[in-house]
């Protein structure tokens, strides 16, 4: 009994005199140390507790070609959309290519495994490295708490790429806020904020020499313009703002977006697009898709050679469908209607009202029909919005 | 387990008394109808019991949590034998950023049910050991919510020192628990004094390839508390969890004081749990965790 204010006491004292909890630390990411400093850090940034049953996932180092070979093994084909206007490659091929010349570390959830890519010019204790280790044990978190595929359905394209801003948007988030705290840097939200809207500055500029467009935007668009949804939710109502978009996601990548350009999400539904109808019946339905405003950018832009012009008339975007067919005589027919009220009144509205072969601006719907024959467009502009 | 929204405003005060009061009335309604006879040692475990747990953070990512675990414990028609059944829930608020719109995030505890065998003399040396049944209540399927539920279930382990961690334990799974105990009664200068050695082996059953299940736990508390009155025990506890499944953290440390006051056949105790070391406490960079639990208790 006597000993116990002094037990007391002392343990108050070495309470005092503690270390604190973890913070980020430049290290070798190639330590397992310095991974298991870098992933308990994270639990504090995210004001988590560490859950004693989480591992830290394994990163493995590996050279540009160990990199394709995995890749090549463990990436599944992506979802077909607009690959039509890169002819030289279908989408898988596209994706594939663009993994694996623009990837430098990523998250494979199958394996529980993080790879970083050893360019030679790489030096694994640098501010930039241990960001990029956060960012992708974010995405082992994801992936331990919903599995990477928080809606669990097969998505349409557009659905996709809110899919991807989502997680790579709050990837991003931790990530540059580890840079910046890494390298001495007031981490506030209007810091972070500036650092993206940098980066998609960055990636428009990027898009007009693309070589492969399509691809270009849906895998490069949806990290900043993610990463500054996420970051305006941060600022608004801190980690449970964040958790909150997960639970109630954008309904489109349009509405992600406007929001980059701090507008707010359409208040009207759009209306529903019906089926197009085919008179002579020997068209066999494929697939149904809905591409949405990130590619509804990319077409634009492709079309026209105008980025600023694209980036606006894409925000008028609403709602779309693309049918694919197939014909016994033409092959695959695609069939794309794009319901964006207030395209014909943006700069690029003359311009596509004008054109004669498609797209074309019809009233307030982009229409888009290939093979370019009559019967096709007919089919389209039957595809009345349902009443 | 549910989460929901509010709009931006002050902390759910209302919500955390009105979850301390819920499980105190039903307490208390079902004491009134018993007549008062002679009160039980203090020590002795209540029929019916509310423990609610409290933890409160500020600065950026502010957050308070509040469990709450009903027991039963009863004597079987053989003296040496008692059931016992463990219910309980738990609810994260948090709230952050500039609006400071709060989250709130409720769900059940897993459930345990069992009994022990007890031996020896409450005035001198006794012991128990017995077995558990757990049943998992906190699995979720993977999905949003998920991150929120299991957040919580990190706070209600840690708030507890990782201590009985098998009733928090994220994604549920089937468990068999088996508890002991060992207790000294004895007289310090007038006073009874009463040492107490207790521990339990966890271990978790039926895991799925695509959760993290407990694993193995194994706790061991040791204890001791003077009562200078009947009805007034002041003590304090030694915890240590091992986690051996574990990766980042095996074990955790906690220190408990604690106060037991009997009112006839109510026991009031309040408890404040102190993590010592890494994860949850002080030493060696851990995250700062403490709770004060009250319990309510009574014997039918």
């Amino acid at each position: 009994v006597k000993a116990l204010p002094a037990s007391l006491t002392l343990l108050l004292a070495a309470a005092a005199c503690s270390a604190p909890p973890p913070s980020l630390r430049r290290c070798d990411v190639r330590q397992r140390d310095c991974q298991l400093d870098v992933f308990k850090a994270l639990h504090e940034l995210r004001g988590q507790l560490w859950d004693p049953w989480t591992t830290a996932p394994r990163v493995l180092v590996l050279t540009p070609e160990q990199y394709r070979q995995l890749s090549a093994i463990e990436l599944g084909p992506p979802r077909s959309s607009g690959s039509e206007w890169t002819p030289d490659l279908d989408a898988t091929q596209a994706d594939h290519r663009w993994f694996n010349e623009n990837t430098v570390a990523a998250y494979w959830s199958g394996r529980k495994l993080v790879t970083l890519v050893d360019n030679q010019s790489s030096t694994f204790d640098s501010a930039e490295e241990v960001s990029l280790l956060v960012h992708e044990y974010l995405h082992a978190a994801q992936d331990r708490e919903f599995g990477l595929r928080p809606w669990g359905r097969l998505l349409t394209t557009d659905e996709e790429m809110v899919r991807m801003a989502l997680l790579e948007g709050e990837a991003r988030l931790f990530q540059t806020l580890a840079r910046l705290t890494l390298t001495n840097v007031e981490a506030t939200a209007a810091a972070i904020g500036d650092q993206l809207q940098r980066e998609l500055t960055s990636v428009r500029q990027q898009s007009q020499s693309a070589p492969a467009l399509h691809p270009h935007v849906r895998r490069r668009l949806p990290y900043p313009i993610g990463g500054r949804f996420f970051t305006d939710a941060w600022k608004r109502g801190g980690s449970p703002g964040v958790n909150r978009v997960f639970v109630e996601p954008p309904a489109s990548f349009a509405e992600l977006m406007l929001a980059s350009e701090g507008l707010p999400a359409p208040a009207a539904r759009s209306p529903e697009l019906c089926d197009p109808s085919f008179a002579d019946g020997n068209t066999r339905w494929l697939d149904r898709d809905t591409l949405g405003a990130g590619l509804l950018y990319a077409t634009l832009l492709a079309l026209s050679g105008k980025e600023e012009e694209s980036w606006e008339a894409s925000l008028t975007w609403r709602k779309d469908f693309m049918w694919i067919y197939e014909h016994p005589v033409h092959g695959t027919v695609r069939l794309w209607r794009v319901h964006a009220p207030g395209l014909g009144g943006s700069r690029l509205g003359a311009f596509l009202s004008g054109r004669t072969t498609p797209p074309r601006l019809e009233g307030e719907d982009l229409l888009y029909w290939a093979p370019d024959l009559p019967d096709f467009a007919e089919a389209l502009r039957n595809s009345q919005r349902c009443r | 387990v549910w989460s929901w929204w509010e709009q931006p405003g002050r902390w759910p005060a209302g919500a955390v008394a009105r979850g301390f009061l819920v499980g105190w009335l039903a307490i208390g309604h079902s004491a009134a109808a018993v007549a008062e006879p002679a009160p039980p040692p203090l020590e002795t475990v209540p029929t019916l019991e509310l423990e609610s747990g409290y933890f409160a953070r500020g600065g950026p990512g502010p957050r308070q949590v509040l469990t709450n675990l009903l027991r039963l414990a009863s004597q079987s028609a053989f003296d040496q034998l008692t059931y016992e059944l463990a219910l309980g829930a738990m609810a994260l608020f948090e709230s952050g950023g500039e609006e400071r719109r709060s989250n709130t995030t409720v769900g059940l505890a897993n459930l345990a049910l069992g009994g022990r065998y007890h031996v020896g003399s409450a005035d001198r040396l006794s012991a128990n050991a017995g077995l558990l049944f757990m049943l998992g209540l906190t699995s979720i399927q993977p999905s949003p919510l998920r991150r929120a539920a299991r957040s919580a279930y990190s706070h209600a382990i840690a708030m507890r020192g990782a201590w009985e961690s098998w009733l928090w334990a994220p994604d549920g799974g089937g468990g068999l628990v088996f508890p002991f105990g060992l207790t000294h009664a004895h007289q310090v200068r007038g006073w009874r004094g009463r040492a107490e050695l207790k521990g339990a082996l966890a271990l978790s059953l039926l895991t799925d390839p695509r959760r993290t299940a407990f694993g193995r736990v194994v706790q061991l508390g040791l204890g001791y508390d003077l009562q200078p009155r009947r009805w007034l025990a002041l003590g304090s506890e030694l915890r240590l969890v091992w986690m051996p499944t574990a990766e980042l953290y095996q074990a955790q440390g906690s220190v408990v004081p604690y106060l037991w006051l009997g009112i006839g056949r109510w026991r009031v105790a309040g408890e404040v749990i102190v993590n010592v070391d890494a994860p949850y406490g002080w030493l060696g960079g851990g995250q700062r965790m403490w709770a004060t639990q009250l319990k309510l208790g009574i014997n039918l």
